[in-house]
């Protein structure tokens, strides 16, 4: 049969209408996919580029030494635009005071990324700019003002310049990083560096390279960069400028994959069972065709053209649809996402289509495969049935391919393989109780009334489908629980990181003699510091004896080996600190060589739980043994610690303190008797690195709720093509009974209780299985503390029963508006 | 034409071996009518299968055209299905999916005949449908649909035509020209034509009747 011929009877299969759930279900599967990760790739670009903002660019060179000339010739030449800065410590001066200042001269590109904000007087709300100083001029932050007694447009020496103190800095794009710096920044522009004359050869000066660009042309001159530099030099991108926000980049993107993932097994559901209502309705047709000569080989290659046929336009189809969605996501959503929503890549199209063809391989071709082996005696004698010897490839296609769609979405194997097999285990498990809740449906129908007794009596007749339909519709219901209550206790954990009152001032450099005055001055303020902690400052020499590059086996990653290091001790853990090895010291403990590492650090310096570690603090050698590690969740905002010692082992060395405290922004004001009484200690404002973190978690928690939308959409299709397969016989039976004389009502009502005993049934067995996914996926997956859900176990059945029995209804409601004749001539 | 030797059916049963058909031997001619008639469950569309190759026989032999269609697989039978074989149903098996000129045109675009609408529509008219080709089957009458597909049987252009009950859904007048169509068609076209029926008075019209009883060949 000619390509042409096999063209035309799909296009007659559409006019017939026999297409039309096949259709929807695979261009839904694909327009879900396809909708979602366009959304999530221009949503990620955006975080990504507003992270960007934390560094200034998209990618940053730190060097102690300058940047090589060749380095920026080929940065040019790469198309990528490039922004240099210096920083450095140095004393700045006005009149007969002075300061020790961090200084960063910065060039007139600068910066790449975010915007600088300014202001006309210290501790005011500030506007975004562009650019950085102009030559001749300095732009200071406010507690430099107070601290000299200076205000704008008073002059200020650096070096042996005398510069214009043209604004105050309220934000610093590329400040995030650097919380720990001493003094106040002073902004100047790299122009006036030379006539300053600080920077001389050997002066302790960072320089700054930052570059952005194409992400093909960045990719490729960060691999040619790579390998040319020392291991003073520190190429930083945006996930490691801010460890904060690329971990909440990941969680998000895992659970949006998932969510996308269990969004198209739905759909593949509804697609898998559109497809068998199909072939079903296919046996007579493909029974006359081969009466009439067609060779299994030609029903084969007919239906497998057909297929492709169909499967190509809806995955189109599909695509379109999921970019009109996505774009109207855009439109609806514009007032809560960036202006600049940055074009989508080709992944997501790709990720598309190739969605839609492994959906039409896993569940579309597995049924068609019993079409060759209709016989085509049964033009004769309607009642052969095809042999059904493909069952076990239907149904291992399908798990297949779901299993590789599940490995794909998450790029994780553990996760696609424990859902796999729980989900397997959970259809043996239903399979079992779903018969036992039937047997005893049964015995409730026979003391019923007359609708009651009919609902019962056609769920009894259809025991295996009526299962199979349980089955589905808990799928679906369980699925919906699951997305809405992780999506809830996701989306709050997230916010709560970050809470409305997080700590947005950091005190640091506080003498022990300033701590009482200086609590007694911020409560009379009616500001409530949280624990000052003390800070030693050490540098790290060897473990176990050996030095860093021996232990490590090579050069460590990072600079923390070689800087100055903040060491401090606690009696108590903090709450956004846990261990995970080792354990938290006792009283008995305190005074000893003890020590507890940071997770992260652990990992990149090998360390583990009864290492020792050799570190210098004042000329004095401590060595101090590994207790344990801690993860600290470092985007709570709250100081911590690599490094924590027990009461008692470091208090004799001179130590600073650190403390933090929350101020509205209405109460900026009460910074300057801050500054102005404690002259000496160092103020820093993260409230723009708070308001960056809270817009990516606002912006992830949006996606969240759109994704749980599509997923509704998928589940409510899921329900339709379930209903819609059994309707053939619903038609039938009831066209019999309205032949006997049976009343709309007494039908209607029968179908409704049917439906909505069927939903309860589902619902109950969702509950079950959601409380145990949200188990395993709370405390494997998400790391999210587990708690009971009472919601799921009303809203479940309810839910089930409300719903199934009214898209039930609905969709069966032709079975009492058309003619008897019409259907049992129909299915004649 | 179309000749079996020791033709049996038996199928097996929780209760043993059940013989449908017996050993029967047929020889039918060339453009010749003949009637299969018998009571129900007499295996009289079993034997119409065997002989259309629809079905396999447990032993004997069909001959369609001298080629033992018994001997061949499926893919075989389907090709002499395909170039010598129509079918004319009780309950019609038109498609519902498919206009009548859609359903007339099956066979031949099964063949990758090049002129399968043309030769459709020139069958549907006569068959005096030329005013329901866009029509489908649930838009029709018993009667229209059955004379659809009794212009679907012509289309593949058979040289045996098969039909089983052709008039078993019909009313009397309804079913009377529909044989007066399906005698005419077969003469014009020079079918040889083999039909399964109760109707004595269809099986009269035919040049032989052929008589089963519970399996067996009573009386030719």
């Amino acid at each position: 049969m000619q390509l042409a011929v096999r063209m035309r009877f799909l296009w007659r299969d559409w006019k017939g209408g026999e297409l039309g759930l096949l259709f929807a279900s695979l261009a839904i599967a694909v327009a879900i996919i396809t909708s979602i990760t366009l959304f999530i790739d221009r949503l990620q670009g955006s975080i990504l580029s507003g992270s960007a903002a934390f560094i200034g660019a998209d990618q940053l060179l730190s060097s102690p030494e300058p940047i090589d000339a060749l380095w920026i010739a080929e940065a040019k030449k790469q198309k990528l635009k490039i922004s240099e800065a210096i920083t450095f410590q140095s004393m700045v001066f006005a009149d007969d005071q002075m300061l020790l200042a961090d200084l960063k001269a910065v060039d007139q590109h600068y910066p790449l990324k975010g915007q600088m904000g300014i202001t006309k007087a210290a501790f005011e709300e500030g506007v975004a700019i562009d650019h950085g100083p102009n030559p001749g001029e300095v732009w200071v932050e406010s507690r430099l003002l107070p601290a000299l007694g200076l205000s704008v447009g008073d002059m200020l020496s650096v070096g042996e310049s005398e510069l214009t103190i043209g604004a105050v800095i309220t934000n610093e794009p590329d400040r995030g990083g650097g919380m720990f710096g001493v003094g106040p920044r002073v902004m100047m522009n790299l122009a006036d560096i030379a006539q300053t004359g600080i920077i001389q050869p050997g002066s302790r000066v960072q320089y700054r390279f930052m570059y952005s660009g194409d992400e093909s042309n960045l990719e490729q001159f960060t691999q040619w960069l790579r390998p040319k530099l020392n291991s003073s030099q520190q190429l930083l991108g945006v996930k490691e400028g801010r460890p904060a926000i690329s971990k909440s980049i990941e969680r998000a993107e895992k659970f949006l994959m998932l969510a996308c993932l269990l969004g198209v097994v739905m759909a593949a559901v509804a697609l898998a069972m559109a497809s068998r209502r199909y072939c079903l309705r296919q046996y007579n047709y493909v029974a006359v065709m081969k009466s009439f000569g067609a060779s299994s080989r030609e029903i084969n290659r007919l239906y497998m053209t057909k297929m492709i046929g169909l499967g190509v336009l809806a995955s189109l189809f599909g695509a379109f649809l999921g970019w009109l969605t996505q774009v109207g996501f855009v439109w609806i959503l514009q007032d809560y996402l960036p202006e600049d929503l940055p074009p989508a890549h080709l992944r997501p199209w790709l990720i598309g289509v190739a969605t839609g063809l492994v959906c039409l391989v896993s569940f579309v071709f597995p049924p068609l495969i019993d079409l060759k082996t209709v016989s085509p005696l049964r033009v004769i004698r309607r009642d052969l049935e095809p042999p059904g010897n493909a069952a076990l490839m239907i149904y291992g296609l399908g798990i297949l391919g779901t299993f590789c769609l599940m490995w794909w979405y998450g790029s994780d194997l553990m996760l696609a393989l424990s859902l796999m097999l729980g989900g397997l285990a959970a259809i043996a498990v239903m399979t079992v109780l779903i018969r036992v809740v039937l047997s005893a449906t049964r015995a409730a129908g026979m003391q019923a009334g007359s609708q009651w007794k009919l609902a019962m009596a056609a769920i009894q007749r259809r025991k295996s489908s009526s299962t199979l339909q349980i089955m589905t519709f808990s799928l679906a219901i369980l699925l919906l629980l699951v997305i809405a209550t992780v999506r809830t206790s996701l989306v709050e954990k997230w916010q709560n990181q970050v809470p409305e009152t997080a700590p947005n001032y950091f005190l640091m450099n506080i003498s022990a003699h300033e701590r009482e005055p200086l609590r007694d001055h911020l409560q009379n303020n009616g500001i409530e510091p949280h624990p000052f902690y003390p800070v030693v400052l050490g540098r790290l020499n060897s473990v176990n004896d050996r030095s860093m590059v021996e232990h490590m086996g090579k050069e460590p990653r990072g600079n923390e080996h070689r800087r100055a290091l903040n060491l401090s001790w606690s009696d108590t853990l903090s709450p956004d600190n846990k261990i995970v090895e080792g354990s938290w010291w006792t009283p008995e403990d305190y005074g000893k060589s003890l020590l507890s590492v940071e997770q992260e650090i652990a990992t990149r310096f090998k360390l583990s739980v009864g290492d020792q570690m050799q570190f210098t603090v004042a000329d004095q050698i401590l060595i101090a043994t590994v207790h344990s590690i801690r993860s600290v969740q470092w985007d709570s905002m709250n100081p911590n610690f690599y490094f924590m010692f027990p009461p008692g082992l470091l208090d004799n060395h001179p130590a600073t303190y650190l403390s933090s405290f929350y101020l509205p922004r209405s109460d900026k004001a009460k910074l300057n008797g801050v500054v102005r009484n404690f002259p000496t200690i160092t103020l820093l404002d993260l409230d723009a690195v708070i308001n960056q973190v809270r817009s990516i978690i606002n912006q992830v928690s949006l996606a969240v709720e759109l994704v749980l939308g599509m997923i509704l959409f998928s589940g409510v299709l899921v329900l339709i093509a379930s209903i819609r397969s059994s309707l053939d016989e619903r038609f039938h039976e009831n066209a019999i009974l309205r032949t006997l004389g049976a009343s709309r009502k007494l039908i209607m009502g029968s179908l409704l209780i049917e439906f909505a005993l069927l939903g309860f049934i589902a619902g109950l067995l969702a509950a079950v299985g959601a409380e145990l996914t949200l188990y395993m996926l709370q405390s494997r997956i998400f790391l999210i503390e587990y708690s009971f859900h009472p919601m799921i176990w009303i809203g479940g059945p309810f839910t089930g029963a409300l719903l199934i029995g009214f898209i039930g209804t609905l969709v069966s409601y032709r079975v009492v508006k058309v003619p008897p004749i019409t259907i049992l001539r129909e299915l004649a | 034409m179309l000749k079996t030797i020791n033709l049996s059916k038996r199928v097996e049963t929780t209760e043993g071996t059940l013989t449908i058909l017996d050993s029967i031997t047929l020889d039918i001619k060339a453009q010749e009518s003949v009637a299969v008639t018998g009571a129900s469950g007499s295996g009289k569309s079993t034997l119409l299968g065997l002989m259309a190759g629809l079905d396999e026989a447990s032993e004997g032999a069909v001959f369609i055209d001298g080629n033992e269609i018994t001997a061949m697989d499926e893919e075989q039978r389907a090709q002499v299905r395909a170039q010598s074989v129509g079918f004319v149903f009780q309950s019609f098996q038109l498609l519902p999916g498919l206009t009548a000129l859609e359903n007339v045109m099956l066979p031949a675009e099964l063949k990758n005949s090049p002129d399968a609408k043309n030769q459709a529509t020139q069958l549907l008219e006569e068959v005096g449908l030329k005013n329901r080709i866009t029509h489908y089957p649930n838009q029709l009458s018993g009667g229209e649909q059955q004379r659809v597909a009794i212009a679907r049987a012509f289309a593949a252009r058979p040289r045996i035509l098969f039909a089983d009950e052709p008039t078993g859904n019909l009313d009397t007048k309804t079913g009377d020209q529909i044989v007066e169509l399906i005698f005419k068609l077969n003469q014009e076209h020079e079918t040889t034509l083999v039909l399964v029926t109760h109707d004595q008075r269809l099986a009269a019209r035919c040049d032989r009747v052929i008589q089963i009883s519970e399996g067996a060949l009573v009386t030719e």
